[in-house]
Formats: C-alpha cells, structure tokens, sequence
C-alpha cells in the first residue's frame, strides 16, 4: 500500500478540488427568500406609502383601544389606573395597575407602552413614506402628522417625566433618546399638531390637529394657549379609531374587554366610587356613563358592569371631539377671570342635543367657590369624555395644577378585589425594558 | 497543479481515473478469509459482530450462524479484529495468499463495552471508541427497551446515559418532553440536541402543536418507534459535534434503526396491554366560610378574618380530583403489537417492521358527567371523543435494506413512515383547562361549585387533534475503490405533515369568551429536512506503527417549514367546517434556512493506542447576516490506552484503561429572518369618508441585525475510561467544561425605538456567554453473582454547573417574571425577595402581613434545573437467565420547582381556596408565604412557592420470563419472553405540589408547576415472540 504514494496525493488533490467545485457551484443555495416578510425596497413607491399610512393609522387605534381581548390600550391602562374601570379578572399585571402599585417589570404595561412606541414610529414613518412617495392628497400627511402628535400627548399624559424616544437609524445602530420631561414630551406634541396643520387645508384633519393642539396646551397649563387654539372647532366634530372583527387586532378592545362574553372577556368593570375619591359613574344615573350589570367578569366573581357606549368591537372611538374642544374654552374660563362662565359655558354643553347624542341634562347650578368650579370642571370632563383616555391626564392636572394632594383624587385606601391596599402610583410606569437605553435610569411614576 | 471553478470536467476525470486504476491494480492480487465467531460461554453463535481487516476500510458482519467472509482481499497479512456488543474484542493475525483462502474463527468472552466498541464518526464510516478522544454514549435500546414498557422514544432514553436529561413535562398521553445535555446553553434559542435517523437530520420540535391546550404539546422526536431502533449514539458537545456544524451545539443524537442479517428470515412479534392509573396526590380544595355585620354567609379568609372584617364560621373541603364519583380521572389503557422480520444473503439484506399502538389516557367523563350531556342533548350519548378525550394512535412502518453487490460496493436505504392522531385534552395556564377546573373549586361536592370553572363534560366537548403523516427516508452508498480509501455519498429526507385541529361544536363545550358559538381551527404544516452529505476517507500505514486516517466531506442541510392557518369563530347550528363561521381567518408562514459544510479531519494512531485527532468544519448559512456569511469550527483530541503500554502495572485492578481529551466547538444558528430589517403586513381599518373598511397596511416588524452570526460553543472535555477487575466493570469519568461565545440572545431593545413583531422591541444579537461545566460518570457491572444468578447494573452520575459569565456591556439583567438571566448565576434561575422571616406575634393563629418579614431585594433562589443527576439502572438475571428482575432509579437534585398551582390557588384567583388562606390548621410557613405572594407591602414576593424540587423515583421496574423452547416449539416459535413491567411507580420528595417535574409550559426552560397533568402509572404485560 505505501508504495501508492502518487495517486494518493493526486487523489487527495482531485478530492480537494471536486469540494472547491460544488462549493462554488451551491452558492446560490443561500440565497432564500422568505415570502412572510417585506423587503423595504419593494415598499419604496407609491403604493407603499399608502400601506405605511394604513399601517400607522392601524397602529394607533390598536395603540389607543387595545384589541380582541389579548392587549389593552391606552385608554383602558389610563381608565383602571384611575377610577373609570376596575379590575375583574385574576391576571397579577392588571391588578398592580388597578390597584396602583405597579412594578416597571409587568409585563402588561410594557407591551402597552411598546405598542405607543410603536404608532408614534410608524405614523412618522409613514408620514416620511407619503411626502417622498404620496404628497397627495395632504390630508393623509396632516392625519399622521397629527396623530402622531396624540401619541406625544399620551405619553406626557400617562407617563411619568423622563420618558424617552429612540430612533432607528438607517445603519442599524440606535440612536439612544434622552428622557424628555413632561412639557418637553408636550412640545413634541405641539410640533407635530402645527406640522399637521401646516401639512393640508383638510378640515378634519385642521380640527384634529387644534384639539390636539389645545390638549396639550392644556396640559401645559397654557389655558388661553389652549382655548384659542380649539376655538374654531365646531362642536359636531369627532375624528374616531375606525374597527372592525376582520382580524383580532382590529377589534374595539375598549368593548371587547369590558362586555360579557361571547362577544367580550369581562376582565375590566365599569366602576363606581372606586377607592373612596373615585366619581359615581355608575349610580349617578348620568347617560353619558351608562353600564348595567351582565353577569360577572373573568374571575367569577366581580360583578361585570358593561359600558352601552360602545355598542359592539366594531365601534368607532373618539380621539379628539367638538365636545372637548368646548371643555377646553370652559376650562380656560376658569382661568380666564370669570369662573362663573365657564359653569355656564359646561351647561350651555349639557342643554347641546343635537351635539351630545340626543338627550340634555339640567343644568348645573355654580358651586360658587373655585374648588367648588373646579371639581365641578372635572366631573363634567370626566363624565362626558369617559373611556377615552383622558381620566389620568385630569387626574395629574388635578395634582399639578390645581394643588390637589394625589391622595385626595385617586383612589387610596383598601383595594376590595384582592383585599389589599391600593399603591401610590400616580401614572403609568415606563417599562423596565426601557433600561437598556443607556440614557434611561427610572423615573418616578409617584408625582403627577 | 491548481483547480479552479473552471476546470470542474477535469477534476473529476482525474478522480475517477485515479480511483479506477486503483480498482484494476487491486482485483489483480486478490484472496478471501472466511470463518465463525462464537459466544466463549456456550458456543453459541454471535451474530452480528463486526470483522475489521486489520487497518483498512474492510469489514464483514457475520450472519445469524456467526460465520463471515472476507472475498477480494489483497494478499498479505492481516491483523483480523472481531468486535461485538457485550463481548471482549479478539484479533488474530491471518495470513491470505494470492487467489487462496484462509480462515480464522473466534471464540469470544462476554464483558462490559469495551475500548474496540465500534461508534459512528461524523465523518463518516465508523471508528472504535479507543481512537475517540470523546466519551462514548451508546445506548443499546434494543437490550434497554427489551423488559421495559415505553411509550415513546422520550421514555426509552430516559436515565440511560450520565449527562442527559429527559424531563417529564407532564403525564398527557402524546405530550412532550425536554432532552438536554450538558446544560442549557442558549438564552432564546431552542437547547435540544439534533437528531439524525440513519444520517438523515430529523424534525425534532419539542412545541410542535399550534393550536391551545394551555401548555402540553407533543415532541416530534416521538414520532420515532423505539422499537426500530438498533443503537443511540449521544454525542455530547461541541467537542465531539463540531464536523455536525451550525446547529450542534447542544449535541447530537445520532440514531440507527435495525437491519437485517444475513441468514433465514427471522420474525419477531410482540404484543403488550396495560394500564394507567394516577397515582398522584391532588391537593384538596377548601372555603373557609364566614359572616359580617352585612353579609351572613361569605368566604372569610384567615387575611380578612385577622383583621376583623369577618368572622369565620366553618370550614369546607373537598377534593373532587379524588372524589371517585366526581373525578374525571379513570384509568387509562395501552395496547401495542408489532411484527418484525429480517434476514437476507450475504450480498443483500433487510429489515422490515410494522407496529401499532394506541394509548388512552386517564380521563374520561365520570357517569354523573356521561349522564349531563346525554341528557343535554337530548338522549344521545356523547361520542367516543369526548368520553376519552386523551389518546394517541400510532402506526409505524419500516424498511431497510442493505445491498454489497461487490465487496467494495455498498448500498443502503431505510425507509420509515409514521402515521399517527392524538387527542389532548385542556390544561395547564387555561381558564377552560379541566385539572385547573378541579383545582379551583370551593371545597364543597355539589355543581356548580365543585368545579372552579367549567364541567369536565365541557371542557371535553373541546377538541383537540393532531395527525401527523410523517416519511423518513434515505440513501447511502460506501465504494472502496482501495483498501485505504473509501467514498460515501448519503442523501436524505424527513417529511411530516402535520395537522392540529381545534373544534367546538355551536352550543357545546366550554362557554368562555365566544366559544359557546362555535370555533374551528385547522392549521397545516409541511416540515421538510434535506440531508445531503458526501465525502471521502483514506486511512493507510505511514509506517510500521504510525497510521493516518484522512477524512473530507461536504454537506447540505435544508430545512423548510411551510404553515397555513385557518380558523373561524361564530359558527352555523351542525356547523364543523371553517366555511359556515361567520368570522374567518386566515394566515401562513414560511421558514426556510441553508447550510453548507465542508469539513476535514485528521487522525494519526500510534500503535493502536495512541491516537490525536484534528478537524475543521466550515460552515455557510442563510441565515447568519450579510456581514457573516462564514464560519469555522476547529477541533482536536486524543486518546491513550494506556493499559496496553509494557509499563503499564499489572497488578491494578483496571485491566483496562484509556485516557482521553477533546476540544472542539460548534455553533447554533439563528433564525432564517433574524438578522433582516424588514416590514410585515398589517390589515388596519381605515376611514373613507363616513365608511371604514379594511385596507393593507405595513409596519416595520424586525429591527435587522447585519453582523449576527451562530452562537459559538466550545467545549473541552477529559476523562478516561476503564475496564475494572478483567472486565466485570466499566467506568467512565469525564470532566466537561463548555463555554458558549456570541450567545445569540433575543435581546430587549428599549420599547421606545418602536419596532418590533410581537409584544416587544427586541432583536437578536450575538452578546453575552454561558458556561456549562460538570463531571459524569458512570459505573456498569456485568457479573455472575453465583450459580444461576447474574447482576447487570449501570449507575450513572451527573453534576452540572451552569452560570450566565456576562450579558454584554449595559445590558440588564434580563427578567421574565420569577426568572432572570443574570450574569455569575445560571441560566433561567428563580429569584424573588427571600422570606426571611415569620412569626405569629398576637398568638392569633394566624399569620399576617405585619408578621412577615422579607428580604430587601430579589435574590437567587435556585436553579430551575436539577444540577445533580444519578441514575441506576439495574438487573438480576435468576434461574440460569430464565428470569429477570430490573428497575430503574431516578434522583435529580440541587434544584428548585415553582409551584404555581399553589400560588394561584392561594393568591391569583378566585376562590383563593387553598389551605394556606383558609385553613386555620394550616401551618404558619403555608400561611406565611401565602400572605407574601398576596401582599404589596412583602412585594408578592413568590418566593415561598420556589421548593426544592429534589426526588427520587422508581422509575420502572419489570419481571421478565425467558420461556423454555419447548414451550415456544408448541406454538412454532423459537423463543418467547413476557415480561411485567411497571413505569412511574414510586416518587419520594419533600416538593409541597403534585410532581415537581411538571411544566406548564410545555416544553419551555422557564419551568414551572402550572395545572399540568403530572406522569401517572404504566402497568403492562408484555409477550414477545421469536420466529
């Protein structure tokens, strides 16, 4: 055998080479495509703009309304936090909010938060998509402009002073956001509010825009600011999330997780003088918050106290109405040196069928004192724009402006549906996930 | 001479020039060796052992008579080697002339393995385990399996080899279970080793189910009928699977199935029927009833009573879970039957085989429930399905054949088909779950209390199946155009399909959320694997003592998953199709990923006892990023008989012994998409004017990760391996150290970049390392105590010590729930605030918040894992080999269990009806960790539910009667044993919950005891029959 030496070595060699050979020729091999993705170049056109504007306008409803039961959004986590909603099911993450001692590691908030995140990238996105691809009509460039302007106001709202807001950027790498404070987190707002107005001549999108605008002036503690801005509003105006039960996500979570099955989970009851401070939603018999008793929640044992608001998961929800712009000028007038009017100012609303869905309410007589207008103001905000994520901000102001002790305005003392004791969160923790920001270190989700 | 792309036609007409001229040179000088191996003890023939012409690629396999032929040999002489399973190896030195013949037969005694055991080489061919520089884990299953009643191939490897880990994630008939070896290695990818079937890289998912059960779902690699299968070869680590590339990392299981010998037909048929029954102990339900100035009849719990709120009154209990008119739990049954038959002439031989079985579970509707629904509907009975809703029915066929139409020609192909449906019932983290149902009623024993959610007869009115249609197929060929050089081209395919049904009938079944209006699922799946390998070996004297064995290949591995989902809600009256729902959905998924190999390997031997090994495997993968596209695994090892050196002493009582080394790395890829920046469709509803409408939308859903590539293990690993007192004792102590670089860890990103899929922003990302450092050992015993009796025992010894070394720079620790990734401890470990402290202060009987003290921050509790292993499997053969005795014990210890079940019994829910917030017998440490996980002043901490989940099971036990002849002549058999054989018989452990194996997440790493279905009790009689 050893005397083969030659045609060894050349075997050896042909071996080598024949590998070589079918390496070089299986190359291609790599090259898979997977067909449940999109590529960013097939959207860079036309047509992907569109589908990037559908895809933020998708986002922000699911951001704001949650959806067919697996995630609530912004208006639900801000309603339990507060006195609007109470838990009734058994998932630990819904009670620490609803009882208001909340760990930035639940799990629950944090897919909340990220899906904000989420609609704030993508309507900006899609609002670079349409200027480059679809400049016309402007309407679609005002819409996201502006709702991404919401997203702005729910995070100052909702969030502590601090949060932050990272950027993608075209390389891969992240640029890391420094955490804004509540005013900075405002002004962004603002910003996007006068792009969209900037942006198109759309009515609609102008009135959203000014709401917007007002809002978060409002939350500024700019009231004048605030009232001039929304004061060409008429007050029929309302722009909705738009849903349907195509597919889970689209549902109207606010219904879906407040209803009864089969239409509903039950996890989240309409409440009622919640943790002592909290309004009489229900047993004021108002009709603005109309929620009689079906069954009982997910837990069995909560009794589950359903919303008629929302009529089905199909539902539109308001994100900016006429009817706010009017609390916003009556709010001003509390500062504005004539306090009494703003009483009249919040009866000429309640007398307003034709704007208010078709019943009036007495009117209410002026306390006469500040606190008096003051709760007064914020009773009627909290009644007329119950479940639509406003609660917490007015919560906040509340504390921030109006020199209320947060004891005296969220719900304290014992927390009934595990026996326990409510926290003292004041807003919606930024996740800890947020930590891997190296720019981010915590906030203090204890002062409005 | 340089080969280039170009000149493809002419390497490869100089190779097969080459290779026939060796051919032609070779045919000229040619003999034969024929002879017979024979068992040294009776002289009994040994089928099967292997002849090994002295250092070529010849080998003959003798046939059921023991005899072999060795035709076409070069003259000269040859050292012959005849290896066998349970026997000492022998070798002679034979002489062949040209055209002559010349014959050599053996005489074999029996020992434990020994060193010239013949293991599987990655790169091909076979090699003897003293050239390894690896431990060695073979795993005769055939012997294993032989008196043991096994369900799936999970149950059979169970406690079989030091190092490998089979966790039980539950007892459901068809579920799953966990095999991991070494250690947990990876953060986010998956830590179960590879399969190959006959060289063939097999579907393996170990959450293979797409529809909800709440946790249980089947593993694929029960799909293989261990039955089938001749031999199990583990092969740990990177140091031992680097030639397996990108995906071996977490070892590789390497399975070879039966074949035939040549010889007559030879036919084996078996039949086994047993029973099922749950053994375990179910924690009782209890209400604590009480009153207050308002309300005269309330659950009062011993919280709510210490503060004076209530007043207790009396105390309900009850355990419907026990209860034998109200329980669910029945026995279950097991039926499996078989026909075997192999056989075949020297050139040609084959296997061919055919099993079914069918296993019922322990659930079935109790008569009070069978009468609920039949009156419900009306008098008609509920169907089968629904009675039983747990059982799994399996058909295996088989055949393999192997073909030497030259004596350097080979062919083999195996072909397996699986067909099989299952049926699992609900459970685990479930609101329709029916253990949970029965584990949260209000301690009374009447409806609809007695239940915490729905009615068994409900919640069996859910379906759920799974078929599976699954063909393992290949083709190998083996062409030794010389003695010293072999080629070998495999090519291979392992398809299942796979079809998950979920259905509930309009009007039946649980009335959760829109069930009660009716709901199907259907979703299908095609999993392929593509295997192909080929390669070359040249093995050759360089000298008179110094050997070389060469080795190269190349391998294509191509796994494609395709799934289309479809489901719909809102169904018509005697609806069942997805057509009639009034809400539709639909969505697929593809996953496709490619890797390409080449590898190298080098051996030199030195007198047959000295042996360094060095390899190299290159790897390409679609999947790596744009900026990675290649990478490579290096490797090296040796090993050193030292017992066969003149100085080696005599006089110890190893009479064998091998020291050994291996160092070498291997990788785990990710995702074919993780390292893509790229959009996903999103339906939105969007207004038009007044209406709204569903339209397309996009978002970014992957945030791209250009520079990942596979995680990257590598291992060292050294021991030795020795023959005790002449070969009665074996053992084998290895010291492993693995260290896993690049861990791919799908990282949290701060949710305010605002792009992800899912829940979350995260990206995968090669940051952090693991280490997994342990020492095995196993001890086997192969001796006649006395006359007549003989003593088989195997005791095997794992300690395992994993630690997360870093998690790259700013990154913290990462959290999910009690588990967290924090870097000095291990992986997937529990931490919480410790207890550490309770007293019961105001002698009230009652432990309260004030009266527990817990620690400032969340601390390591334990390793979800056990870290300690010890397994003795063990026999005695009585009666001159006519009876046997066997049973196998199981410890795993140094680890925690998370009982879940408690905590949410006690805290989470309603009607918070354990003993710990109820009972006011309970003990002040029930009590004290209840109030911990309740209260926001002790942080919730759950940390009094994370016990020590240490145990000891008897895991089988068995009795087995080899039959006289004349008794197996009456009915024309050659051979007939039955055998009794038991499984899951007996566990001893402190752990406060049903079973601390249990896992509710299926087969997921974060463990934990979740309203699972714990393992229950197999008695079965077996008889098998030989031909």
């Amino acid at each position: 055998m050893n005397a083969r030496r030659g045609p060894r070595a050349a075997g050896g060699i042909a071996l080598a080479a024949l590998a070589a050979v079918v390496l070089a020729a299986c190359s291609g091999l790599l090259d898979v495509k997977d067909p449940d993705i999109i590529n960013p170049p097939d959207v860079n056109n036309p047509d992907g703009a569109v589908a990037a504007y559908n895809g933020g306008i998708g986002d922000f409803a699911f951001a704001n309304d949650g959806d067919n039961g697996a995630i609530e959004g912004q208006i639900l986590v801000s309603g339990v936090l507060t006195d609007e909603y109470a838990d009734a099911e058994t998932f630990p993450t819904r009670i620490e909010y609803d009882s208001r001692a909340m760990s930035e590691q639940n799990g629950t908030l944090a897919q909340v938060f990220f899906n904000l995140a989420k609609a704030r990238v993508a309507l900006e996105g899609a609002t670079a998509a349409l200027q480059t691809y679809a400049p016309t009509p402007t309407s679609r460039i005002g819409e996201t402009l502006a709702l991404a302007g919401f997203t702005y106001v729910y995070f100052g709202e909702n969030y502590c002073s601090g949060v932050p807001f990272s950027e993608r950027l075209p390389d891969g790498s992240i640029d890391y956001g420094q955490p804004l404070a509540t005013d900075a987190i405002l002004d962004r707002a603002i910003a996007r509010f006068d792009a969209a107005t900037g942006a198109t001549t759309a009515a609609n999108i102008l009135n959203l825009a000014a709401i917007g605008k007002g809002r978060a002036l409002l939350d500024k503690g700019d009231f004048a600011g605030a009232a001039a801005a929304v004061a060409a509003v008429p007050t029929n105006f309302a722009y909705q999330t738009a849903h349907s039960i195509s597919s889970n996500r689209q549902y109207n979570g606010v219904f879906v997780f407040n209803n009864q099955a089969p239409n509903g989970t039950g996890r989240f009851s309409v409440a009622d003088v919640e943790g002592t401070n909290g309004l009489n939603f229900r047993s004021a018999g108002d009709p603005r918050v109309v929620a009689p008793q079906n069954l009982f929640g997910f837990d069995g044992t909560s009794p589950l106290f359903v919303l008629t608001k929302y009529t089905s998961a199909s539902s539109p929800v308001n994100v900016a109405s006429g009817l706010e712009a009017r609390l916003i000028e009556a709010e001003a007038l509390l500062h504005g040196g004539t306090p009494a009017a703003a009483v009249t100012s919040l009866n000429t609303l309640r007398a307003d069928a034709a704007n208010n869905g078709g019943f009036t309410l007495a009117a209410l007589p002026d306390p006469g004192t500040a606190v008096g207008r003051e709760d007064l103001m914020f009773r009627e905000r909290a009644f007329w724009l119950f479940a639509t994520g406003h609660r917490l901000g007015d919560l906040r102001r509340l504390v921030r402006q109006y020199a209320r002790t947060a004891a005296a305005v969220y719900p304290t003392g014992v927390y009934v549906h595990t026996n326990t004791v409510y926290g003292n969160n004041t807003e919606l923790v930024v996740p800890f996930d947020e930590r891997n920001n190296p720019n981010f270190t915590g906030c203090d989700n204890n002062t409005p | 001479m340089r080969f280039t792309s170009g000149n493809t036609r002419l390497g490869a007409l100089l190779a097969a020039v080459l290779l026939v001229g060796w051919t032609s040179i070779a045919a000229a000088q040619q003999g034969s060796i024929t002879g017979i191996v024979t068992d040294q003890l009776n002289n009994s023939p040994v089928a099967g052992a292997r002849v090994l012409l002295g250092n070529t690629n010849r080998t003959a396999v003798t046939n059921t008579s023991g005899r072999f032929a060795l035709v076409a040999v070069a003259a000269g002489s040859y050292e012959l080697r005849v290896i066998a399973v349970g026997y000492a190896s022998q070798t002679r030195v034979v002489q062949v002339a040209v055209g002559g013949s010349a014959s050599a037969d053996f005489s074999l005694p029996r020992a434990v393995i020994t060193l010239d055991e013949v293991v599987a080489s990655a790169a091909g061919g076979v090699q003897r385990a003293r050239e390894s520089g690896n431990s060695v884990t073979n795993i005769d299953l055939p012997k294993a399996i032989e008196n043991q009643t096994v369900s799936n191939f999970a149950d059979a490897l169970s406690g079989r080899a030091a190092g490998v880990q089979v966790l039980q994630s539950g007892g459901t008939v068809g579920t799953g279970t966990r095999i991991r070896i070494r250690g947990q290695t990876s953060l986010s990818l998956s830590n179960e080793p590879v399969y190959y079937v006959d060289g063939v890289r097999v579907e393996s998912g170990d959450n293979s189910l797409s529809v909800g059960t709440g946790g249980q779902a089947p593993s694929r690699v029960n799909d293989i009928n261990p039955e089938d299968i001749a031999n199990v070869e583990i092969v740990k680590g990177p140091s031992a699977s680097t030639l397996y590339g990108t995906q071996a990392a977490n070892g590789v299981v390497r399975i070879t199935t039966r074949h035939g010998l040549a010889g007559r037909a030879r036919w084996r048929v078996y039949s086994e029927g047993g029973m099922l029954s749950d053994k375990n102990n179910y924690p009782t339900n209890f209400f604590s009833w009480g009153h207050t100035a308002t309300n005269p009849a309330l659950q009062c719990r011993l919280q709510t009573a210490a503060t004076g709120t209530c007043t207790i009154d009396s105390l309900s209990s009850f355990n419907v879970l026990e209860d034998p008119k109200q329980t669910f739990i029945g026995t279950g049954y097991r039926g499996q039957g078989g026909l075997q038959v192999s056989g075949g002439s020297d050139q040609v031989q084959y296997y061919v085989s055919g099993d079914y079985q069918d296993e019922l579970g322990t659930y079935r509707l109790s008569d009070l429930e069978y009468s609920r629904l039949t009156v419900r509907s009306g008098g008609t009975a509920p169907p089968y399905q629904v009675y039983r809703p747990n059982e799994l029915k399996q058909t295996s066929l088989r055949s393999n054949i192997h073909a030497a139409p030259m004596s350097t020609l080979d062919f083999t192909g195996s072909l397996g088909i699986v067909q099989s449906r299952g049926r699992v019932p609900q459970n685990d983290n479930n609101v329709t779950g029916v253990l949970p149902s029965g584990l949260f009623g209000r301690g009374v024993p009447t409806s609809p209390a007695i239940y915490g959610f729905f009615l068994p007869g409900d919640v069996f009115q859910i379906l759920v199946q799974q078929d599976i249609s699954r063909v393992t197929g290949s083709f190998g060929t083996d062409w030794r155009p010389t003695t010293f050089f072999t080629a070998r081209g495999s090519i291979g395919v392992d398809y299942t399909g796979r079809t998950d049904i979920q259905f509930q009938s309009r009007g039946q079944g649980t009335n959760f959320s829109n069930f009660f209006q009716g709901r199907r699922a259907d979703n299908r799946f095609s999993i392929l694997h593509y295997t192909g390998d080929v390669g070359g070996t040249a093995a050759f004297n360089l000298t008179q003592t110094l050997t070389s064995k060469t080795s190269v290949g190349f391998q294509y591995l191509k796994d494609n998953f395709f799934g289309a989902n479809a489901s719909g809600t809102n169904l018509p009256p005697g609806g069942n199709a997805i057509t009639g729902a009034a809400v539709r959905d639909a969505s697929e998924t593809t996953t496709l990923a490619v890797t390409l190999g080449t590898y190298v390997e080098q051996t030199f031997g030195w007198r047959d006892r000295v042996f360094v090994t060095a390899g190299l495997r290159n790897d390409r993968n679609s999947s790596f990023g744009s900026k990675s596209r290649s990478v490579v695994y290096p490797k090296v090892q040796g090993s050193w008989v030292i017992s066969d050196e003149s100085f080696y002493p005599r006089a110890l009582p190893m009479s064998n012994l091998k020291l050994r080394f291996a160092y070498g790395a291997s990788g785990q890829q990710p995702g074919s998409v993780d390292a893509l920046l790229f959009y996903a469709a999103q339906t939105a509803t969007v207004f038009s004017g007044a209406t709204a409408s569903s339209q397309p939308g996009i978002d970014k859903a992957a945030f791209g990760n250009s520079s990942l590539k596979p995680e990257r293990s590598a291992e060292f690993e050294g021991g030795f391996d020795a023959g005790l007192f002449h070969d009665v004792a074996r053992l084998e102590v290895t010291y492993y150290n693995k260290t896993t670089h690049d861990a791919l860890v799908n990282r949290r990103l701060p949710p305010s970049v605002g792009i992800g899929t899912g829940t979350a922003a995260q990206r995968f990302e090669n940051i952090g390392s693991v280490r997994n450092s342990g020492i095995e050992a196993q001890l086997s015993v192969t001796k006649n105590i006395t006359s007549g009796i003989g003593l088989d025992a195997a005791l095997s010894f794992a300690r395992n010590t994993n630690k997360l070394l870093s998690l790259g720079t700013g990154i913290p620790p990462i959290v999910n729930g009690e588990f967290r990734e924090v870097p000095g401890f291990p992986l997937f470990g529990f931490w919480d605030r410790p207890i550490t402290g309770f007293n019961d202060a105001n002698q009230n009987g009652i432990i309260e918040v004030s009266e527990v003290t817990v620690g400032p921050t969340a601390v390591f509790l334990g390793s979800s894992i056990p870290r300690t292993s010890i397994s003795l499997n063990a026999g005695f053969t009585l009666f001159h080999n006519r009876v046997r005795l066997g049973g196998q014990l199981d410890y795993r210890g140094d680890w925690k269990a998370y009982n879940l079940t408690e905590r949410f019994r006690c805290v989470g829910i309603a009607p918070f009806n354990c003993a710990g917030v109820n009972d006011t017998k309970a003990s002040f440490a029930e009590q004290a960790r209840a109030v911990a996980a309740g209260s926001s002043a002790l942080f919730f901490t759950q940390a009094g539910y994370i016990e020590s989940g240490n145990f000891l099971k008897l895991r089988e036990a068995s009795v087995t009667y080899f039959a006289p002849e004349a008794w197996a002549h009456v009915i024309r058999a050659t051979s007939m044993q039955i055998s009794v054989t038991g499984r899951n018989l007996i566990k001893w452990t402190n752990y406060s919950g049903i079973d601390p194996e249990l896992n509710g997440n299926g087969q997921s790493d974060f463990q934990d005891d979740f309203l699972t279905a714990p393992p229950v009790r197999t008695l079965a009689v077996r008889v098998s029959l030989g031909f």
